[in-house]
């Protein structure tokens, strides 16, 4: 079955409050891509410290598209060769720019035509999915670090085993995911990551113009003291939100 | 205000210090006890009133002598009402040392949005427990390996050796204090490394700070 049409989105990206004030640009980015063989969504945050991280997080959003478009269609490739075309692609986009100053985490979902999906991430941040028929399902491992801004990414993990995956069986309509980088994650209360969900269909409903616009102005609202980092955030359906608006 | 509020934890990262104090019968002499006690007080305040960083500092005390004790549990350094440290007893560090070590692998206690804690020992004797199990923890532990560490050596007595070993793998230094007077320099190091962390862009990053002028650096 194609899965052109079964996904809808909202996603927003904002500076945070350092960046602002440094007249610095937004060291996030996000992107999402939907075709007849997959959809992929994917948050990158790039490392504060590093000259072209910005440039490296926008770079890797569009490795990962490119990597699943060419993922996709070799057929029953393995998620290890997905994620060496990723590192090869993020390569390939950086030019001569060196991959440490551009490093950046990498944060992703995938779902394919044949039903299955993957989530997969390289550093902080959160993946989240509550599906109707696995129940809860987030990716933890060696991704993350042990504290706030402790973090691997593209640009410094030197072999795959620094990702952490997870390979999804089934995906079925009513399935619901968000990534967010950790300028969100680190303050999210975890036991109200289902309820986000269902705020988030209600609030930010996909396919409505004003959507994107209302999360990235309540994400500019952060209600957290003395917090400093960009903000970015994605929310993907599998078929219907399940709200009535 | 943003509607997300009920979905978020609305306090600052924290930056926790924990401070481990031997308050052993040692301590008692030479007014070593009322300097630490009148240096963790200034510190715990300054902390408190630390109103500019992008993290709050919390605070925590654990205490040694026959036994460890966690005088003042993890919290915000304005929460804390310190009362003064007594001494006496013998110097039971390796306790105080696994105290410290469960805290910080505890993610209810230090959660992961906590900056990378600083740990200080001081010290004026040598331990009467085992300390090497706990020391080990600060090498090999998961997160214990990654927190920042500094000591003080007060007095010719301290065990310089073991800690020495407790700083090891970080980027912590042994600082002597040669009598009591200098507590205070070296608690005035301490709250100037961690407020500089907290104004920082990455209060993980330990500043370069020069070392007190009073203090000798082992």
């Amino acid at each position: 079955m194609p899965v052109r049409g079964e996904w809808s989105w909202t996603g927003s990206s904002v500076r945070g409050p350092r960046h602002l004030v440094e007249g610095a640009p937004n060291q996030d980015a996000w992107r999402v891509c939907c075709q007849s063989k997959f959809f992929v969504a994917v948050v990158c945050d790039g490392l504060g410290s590093r000259t072209h991280s910005g440039f490296g997080a926008r770079a890797a959003c569009r490795a990962v598209v490119a990597a699943a478009g060419s993922w996709s269609r070799a057929g029953s490739s393995s998620t290890e060769a997905l994620l060496r075309l990723i590192h090869a692609q993020w390569a390939v986009e950086l030019g001569q720019r060196a991959r440490e100053e551009c490093a950046t985490t990498c944060l992703f979902a995938m779902f394919t035509s044949d039903g299955r999906g993957l989530l997969a991430q390289l550093g902080d941040g959160l993946i989240y999915l509550r599906s109707r028929s696995l129940g809860a399902v987030s990716v933890s491992g060696a991704a993350r670090g042990e504290f706030t801004n402790e973090t691997t990414g593209l640009g410094i993990a030197t072999n795959l085993a620094a990702w952490s995956t997870t390979e999804l069986s089934t995906v079925s309509p009513g399935d619901r995911v968000m990534i967010a980088t950790d300028g969100v994650s680190d303050d999210l209360i975890e036991d109200r990551r289902d309820a986000l969900l269902d705020h988030a269909a209600m609030r930010y409903p996909p396919g409505v113009a004003d959507s994107a616009r209302a999360l990235a102005r309540d994400l500019r609202r952060w209600p957290v003291a003395r917090h400093t980092d960009d903000k970015t955030i994605l929310f993907a359906w599998h078929g219907a939100t399940g709200v009535r608006s | 205000m943003s509607d997300l509020r009920e979905f978020v934890r609305p306090d600052a990262r924290p930056l926790p210090v924990i401070v481990l104090a031997d308050v052993s019968g040692s301590m008692a002499g030479d007014g070593k006890i009322e300097s630490l006690n009148r240096s963790l007080e200034a510190m715990i305040r300054s902390f408190a009133t630390e109103a500019e960083g992008v993290a709050e500092i919390h605070v925590a005390v654990i205490g040694f002598a026959d036994r460890a004790e966690l005088v003042v549990p993890l919290q915000p350094a304005k929460s804390v009402g310190l009362k003064a440290l007594s001494a006496g007893g013998r110097t039971a560090m390796g306790a105080a040392l696994s105290i410290t070590a469960d805290l910080v692998e505890n993610q209810e206690v230090l959660p992961r949005r906590s900056y990378r804690p600083t740990i200080v020992l001081v010290s004026d004797g040598a331990p009467t427990d085992d300390v090497s199990g706990p020391i080990a923890r600060f090498q090999g532990g998961t997160r214990a390996s990654k927190a920042d560490r500094m000591a003080l050596a007060i007095g010719a007595d301290a065990d310089e050796m073991m800690l020495r070993k407790f700083v090891s793998a970080s980027d912590g230094r042994v600082y002597r204090a040669q009598d009591a007077s200098n507590i205070r320099s070296f608690f005035k190091f301490v709250t100037m490394s961690v407020s500089t962390r907290t104004r920082s862009v990455d209060p993980n990053l330990l500043p370069a700070l020069p070392s007190p002028g009073d203090l000798d650096l082992l």
